[in-house]
């Protein structure tokens, strides 16, 4: 029951939202198949501070930038892509 | 030429049987828009607000007839009952020419319910997780969020008077959820 | 004498009236404000159920939401309830109440003789007994014989409310420690939750003989309640009757909330979710049973019970009681009991007990009997007697000395009632000294406070929650000092391999606990699933730290060593109509309905829930099955015209000036050179290469597209339109609008759909040379705006004419009157499921699956000649992707043409033995009316080949064999001139 801070709609119940991945840069076509299939499969899963993308798909349809610690699940900060803001949004 | 009839979504709602603290509408606006336009470009602004007489609000409404629901940092809804859609869109595309904007007429697209009187909070609070506090959400303030696990466009005219724009082909679903959740008022 | 266990005065019950209920059939009566265990005991009766297991005889062993044994079949008028907690179900007039677990009658259970097998019977007996032949075998009898109520035959119909809420405080429990923390967080302007699971506030103060700030506790309680709810200025909510059931992440906490009196068919519970900026738990503590031989008897109860019985319902359990405690607070319990008239003496188990502890007890007149135990229990309804002897005994023959008593106390210490500070995440720590687990570290902005921190007096308990509270100045004060708690570990008798019980709703003895050990199942996660122990609806409140007691003596460890398995929510049982609240049936998840559905039904539609949209699949005239009435739709498209809604086709608007760009990015064919008023049929791939959506892409204007995506997908690629913009290409100007339900459109398909066009009154052009096919234009149609576009998903001449939603029924009956002279039909999905299989169009998600990459369709063309890097690229060029053995799609031709291929059928080679290895399976595969014969597509490894080759392929489908033949995945009309005819 996660209440996320949506950085443009404001504090939000998680049934709202839809994980959206870690952020990864995508290699350019000539990346190596070795490359693409980490870029495609691999999940970092850290355990603690972890960035990740959702999408407020049940509010402004905005994708932003979240840093959660998966152990306790408290949320770091949200910030929208391209911004990358230190302090909470 | 013989205009084709038009029928609204309310046609196909089964009356309402309400208890009197909370009184729950079907409504037709005739324009419904979907604008788009960055809120930092001056001709944007200026545009939107020639024809709709408001400025494009941030988290919150704007005007009356029309009104504007922020909806997304760079989308509003437009809603009117007195402007048709289609006038008001091509109205609205002219006066933002040479601007990256775009604007689509929804007016069919979405039903809009009202839900007025002293348990109309506590009512919309049974389907939603939104914090629906008079302090927070009182008169002006409007939300993108969910209603019966739908995307709702909801907002507040007064502090007992609410209403809701969902997506029209879910008309009755919403309705069966707002009349069901009422008779717990009864 | 009616209620001959009830006082004359005392308690909190309204004396003046009388409510009568039943019991096994016997009638009753109590009082408003009594429990449906007060209003049992006040009657003396005894004997309240039977043991899951053992059947054995059972009373109640307490008086809150710890009890174990009473559950009972409840039924009040037409609502039934099949495990009623007896403890926690207020009185109310005319219930009627049976025990569970027991045939034919209570008193002579037909399986008690369970009891007996017992030495059969262990923990685990059933992993290791009824294994051979088969589980299945042994599985009727044995659900018969365990389990508590039977399921009511009608399911609950009515509506449960649920609400969610904000406070900065959140105060689980109003006894002395969270009414404190209450009043000092209203009085610095918090808004404050208060809940308490129990009708009256005040906690202990309710039974106990305390005074706060100069008055009675329950007293102070009350006032106090009344003075937060009037609180000026103050956002203060206090709910009584409301149990905290579940803690979960961010302070989010799961209240249900009992109803007086609820609406006419709502249930009689309210769900709350409520978030808290901070919460105080002041849940308070639980007292444990110590175990002993036969503890389980009904007249055994623990000694708080006894007196919660007596203060709070003017209830006197016993007349001769014997106390067993190894804890200085089964002396406070004493005293009450004795006070109200009862004789008490006290075995306590330590053998150096604190003088004045026994100087007290001497002068009310308490015998105390130190070092001594519990060896037994005589009576087998009730108890009638114990037999006390050395409390360090391990000798099984040892008797006793015989004491006549009708009640036995039990007080084997205090447990902080840590289940939601558990769940919360908090981790828990061993109290050696008083012999509990106590609440060590928070994980989320909570504290616990009072007995449920450990802090077991009455001083300590209104400090703590006055400080957790925020409060300034001097908290709520106990008029006089408790005496200290010490407490022993001193969980049952020593003697082993006599069963003792520790979990008595789930009849786990020591012997069970002992078993595990000696069988390895040391840890308490095993511990927990050998035995059952704590597994029960009561979730082992009274039993869980008695059992870690035991393993810890069995296993040389302390009961902080051997650890608690983890708490889950809920604490207590909560109604499964209050979690679903209205979201069921109908208002489960939205059905969406097209624009004309009232028109489809004149017309006779079968409709069906295709996703989330409730669509006609055919429309059967009179007499006719839904197999003919999509035959005759079929060649009614194919030989005339039809008629179709397709509303529910995706329409999103994309615009901007980077619109060619960013859709051209997005999809996998080449849509920059597309021509402003120009469609495009496009796959959508995901990023790994599989096709993800196809649908047609129209070019509006240079700087606007309008995508179609197909009726299931369309929410998905907007999200996917949003994610690829946002997360990767932010810097491209477009803006993207779903109008998709704004829209009605209608589909005129066939080779007389000219014919019915050139009726239609339109200033858009019809003529091919201005709307060939894969064009659309803008104008109006019949007056109103629309928009008319050529394409086929039946492979014949088609127009698209959509029109503003609410003109849809008006243009629908319209084309129908125009059409009238071409025979004009109306065909649902089903119809144009055989439609398209005929020319193999194929339909995402069931002609292709998750790997199905475009090039295993045969759509290479994109593959071959588009560079740049759209979504999806370069995951076509992977050695996964060139593998020459992939599912490919083909069509196959039926050897014999008896009935269609089965869908699902699998395509088989045979291997060494004839074993059977599957190369693929059937698609989607129909009788065509059309060709008179059956038609199918199928993915098949390699299936290119095989179509070249002209392979003869076997199929298997549930021991059934057919035959077909591969061939090119389109049956009909393969160069496509019926879209022009």
């Amino acid at each position: 029951m996660l209440l996320i801070p949506c950085p443009f709609c404001g504090p939000r119940d998680e049934s709202e939202f839809h994980y959206a991945g870690e952020p990864k840069p995508r290699p350019a076509f000539a990346a190596d198949d070795a490359t693409w299939g980490a870029y495609l499969f691999d999940k970092a899963n850290e355990k603690g501070p972890h960035r990740e993308l959702w999408h407020h798909v049940g509010g402004c349809r905005r994708l932003f930038l979240m840093t959660r610690d998966t152990v306790t699940h408290r949320i770091l900060e949200t910030h929208a892509p391209g911004q990358h803001g230190e302090g909470q949004s | 030429m013989p205009e084709l009839a038009a029928r609204g979504f309310a046609a196909d709602l089964p009356p309402a049987i309400t208890p009197t603290s909370v009184r729950l509408r079907a409504l037709t606006p005739s324009a419904q828009l979907w604008l788009s336009g960055d809120p930092t470009d001056a001709g944007f602004v200026a545009g939107v607000d020639r024809v709709l007489g408001a400025l494009p609000p941030v988290g919150e409404t704007a005007g009356q007839d029309p009104l504007l629901l922020w909806q997304a940092p760079d989308r509003w809804l437009v809603v009117s009952e007195t402007r048709r859609g289609g006038e008001l869109a091509a109205t609205l595309r002219q006066a933002l020419t040479g601007v990256h904007a775009a604007v689509s007429d929804t007016t069919d697209g979405q039903a809009l319910f009202e839900i007025a009187g002293p348990d109309a909070r506590r009512l919309l609070g049974q389907g939603s997780t939104f914090d629906l506090d008079p302090l927070r959400f009182g008169p002006g303030r409007g939300a993108v969020t969910l209603f019966a696990g739908l995307r709702v466009s909801l907002y507040c005219l007064e502090p007992d008077r609410l209403r809701l724009h969902g997506e029209v082909a879910s008309a009755r679903f919403l309705w069966d959820w707002l009349t069901t959740a009422a008779s717990a008022y009864a | 004498m009616s209620q001959p266990r009830r006082l004359p005065s005392g308690g909190f019950i309204d004396r003046s009236k009388t409510l009568s209920f039943t019991f096994e059939g016997r009638r009753y009566e109590g009082h408003p404000g009594d429990s449906v265990a007060s209003a049992l005991l006040a009657n003396g009766v005894r004997l309240v159920g039977r043991s899951f297991k053992y059947h054995r005889p059972r009373g109640l062993l307490a008086a809150g939401v710890e009890e174990p044994n009473a559950i009972l079949d409840l039924q009040l008028g037409a609502h039934h309830d099949p495990n009623a907690r007896a403890t926690m179900v207020p009185l109310v007039e005319g219930l009627e109440l049976t025990a569970v677990n027991a045939s034919p009658s209570l008193r002579r259970d037909k399986r008690a003789i369970f009891d007996r097998f017992a030495r059969y019977l262990p923990a685990g007996f059933y992993y290791k007994t009824f294994i051979r032949p088969k589980w299945e075998t042994f599985e009727g009898t044995i659900r018969q014989a365990a389990g508590l109520g039977r399921n009511s035959a009608t399911s609950d119909r009515r509506f449960y409310e649920q609400q969610g809420a904000r406070c900065d405080l959140l105060v689980v429990g109003a006894g002395p420690a969270g009414i404190a923390a209450a009043l000092a967080g209203a009085a610095n302007g918090q808004s404050v939750w208060l809940v308490e699971q129990e009708a009256l506030p005040g906690g202990q103060l309710l039974w106990r003989d305390e005074q706060v700030d100069g008055q009675p506790g329950h007293a102070w309680a009350k006032a106090a309640i009344e003075r937060l709810r009037a609180l000026p200025n103050v956002n203060v909510t206090v709910k009584l009757a409301t149990q905290a059931a579940a803690y979960y992440d961010h302070n989010t906490l799961a209240l249900t909330e009992r109803l007086a009196a609820p609406a006419v068919g709502w249930g009689p519970e309210r769900l709350w979710l409520v978030r808290a900026g901070r919460v105080v738990l002041a849940t308070g503590a639980l007292e444990r049973p110590i175990a002993f031989p036969d503890n389980d008897r009904p007249g055994v109860m623990l000694a708080a019970a006894a007196a919660t019985y007596l203060g709070r319902w003017g209830v006197l359990p016993g007349k001769h009681i014997v106390l067993l405690t190894n804890n200085d607070d089964g002396y406070a319990s004493a005293l009450l009991l004795h006070r109200a008239g009862a004789q008490v003496g006290i075995v306590d188990v330590r053998p150096q007990v604190d003088g004045a502890l026994i100087k007290a007890a001497a002068v009310a007149g308490i015998d105390v009997l130190p070092g001594r135990a519990l060896l037994g229990v005589e009576g087998e309804f009730s108890v009638t007697g114990v037999r006390i002897g050395a409390a360090d005994t391990s000798d099984a023959k040892e008797k006793g000395q015989g004491f006549a008593c009708d009640l036995v106390a039990v007080s084997g210490g205090w447990s902080p009632a840590a289940h939601l500070f558990s769940q919360s995440g908090g981790k828990l720590a061993w109290d050696a000294e008083l012999a509990c687990f106590r609440p060590a570290r928070s994980a989320q902005e909570e504290v616990s406070v009072g007995a449920a921190n450990g802090a077991f007096t009455l001083a300590a308990a209104l400090v703590e929650g006055h400080a957790a509270g925020g409060g300034e100045g001097p908290a709520p004060v106990a008029s006089q000092a408790d005496p200290t708690y010490r407490a022993a570990p001193y969980w049952r008798l020593p003697v082993r391999g006599v069963r003792q019980w520790i979990d008595f709703q789930h009849d786990v003895t020591t012997k069970d606990v002992e078993l595990a050990a000696r069988e390895s199942y040391v840890s308490v996660e095993h511990l927990k699933r050998y035995t059952t122990l704590g597994m029960a609806t009561d979730q082992g409140k009274t039993a869980n730290v008695v059992g870690l007691g035991v393993m810890g003596e069995e296993t040389g460890r302390t009961p902080g060593e051997v650890g608690t398995t983890t708490f889950r929510p809920p604490y207590t049982p909560l109604t499964l109509g209050a979690i679903a609240g209205l979201n069921r049936d109908s208002r489960l998840q939205t059905r969406r309905y097209l624009p004309l559905h009232t028109a489809h039904l004149a017309a006779g539609a079968a409709c069906r829930d295709y996703g989330l949209w409730y669509r006609p699949g055919c429309y059967p005239l009179a007499g006719e099955s839904e197999a003919e009435a999509i035959q005759r739709e079929v060649l009614a498209v194919r030989r005339n015209v039809g008629l179709m809604d397709g509303s529910s086709l995706g329409k999103i608007e994309v615009t901007g000036p980077d619109a060619a760009e960013f859709v051209n990015r997005l999809y996998y064919n080449e849509l920059k050179t597309l021509k402003p008023g120009r469609l495009r049929y496009c796959l959508l791939l995901a990023e790994k290469g599989t096709v993800f959506d196809d649908g047609v892409v129209a070019r509006m204007a240079p700087d606007r597209y309008l995508l179609s995506p197909s009726s299931s997908h369309t929410d998905g690629v907007m999200a996917m339109l949003e994610e690829w913009h946002e997360g990767e290409w932010p810097d491209l100007k477009v803006y993207f609008h779903n109008v998709t339900q704004a829209w009605a459109t209608l589909a005129v398909s066939g080779p007389r759909a000219r014919e019915v066009m050139a009726k239609l009154s339109t200033d858009i052009d019809l003529s091919d040379a201005a709307l060939p096919h894969m064009a659309l234009a803008d104008g109006r149609v019949e007056g109103v705006a629309a928009r008319i576009a050529r394409v086929s998903f039946t492979g014949e001449r088609s127009y698209e004419i959509s029109v503003p939603t609410s003109h849809g029924a008006a243009l629908w009956d319209h084309l129908l009157a125009l059409g009238r002279f071409a025979s004009i039909t109306p065909y649902g999905i089903e119809s144009l499921m055989t439609l398209r299989t005929e020319k193999g169009y194929i339909l995402i998600g069931r002609d292709t699956d998750g790997v199905t990459l475009p090039q295993d369709l045969g759509v290479t063309g994109p593959l071959r000649n588009k560079t740049i890097d759209y979504v999806g690229r370069r995951s076509l060029f992977t050695p996964e992707a060139r593998r020459d053995d992939r599912k490919q799609l083909i069509g196959l031709a039926a050897e014999d043409a008896a009935s269609p291929l089965p869908n699902g059928a699998h395509l088989v080679e045979r291997g060494p033995h004839n074993r059977l290895r599957s190369l693929g399976f059937v698609t989607s595969s129909f009788a065509s009316p059309t060709l008179g014969r059956p038609v199918a597509l199928a993915l098949v490894e390699r299936g290119r080949a095989l179509v070249e080759a002209h392979a003869r392929l076997e199929l298997y489908h549930l021991g059934q064999r057919r035959f077909a033949r591969a061939v090119e995945p389109c049956f009909y009309d393969p160069k496509g001139v019926r879209l022009n005819a």
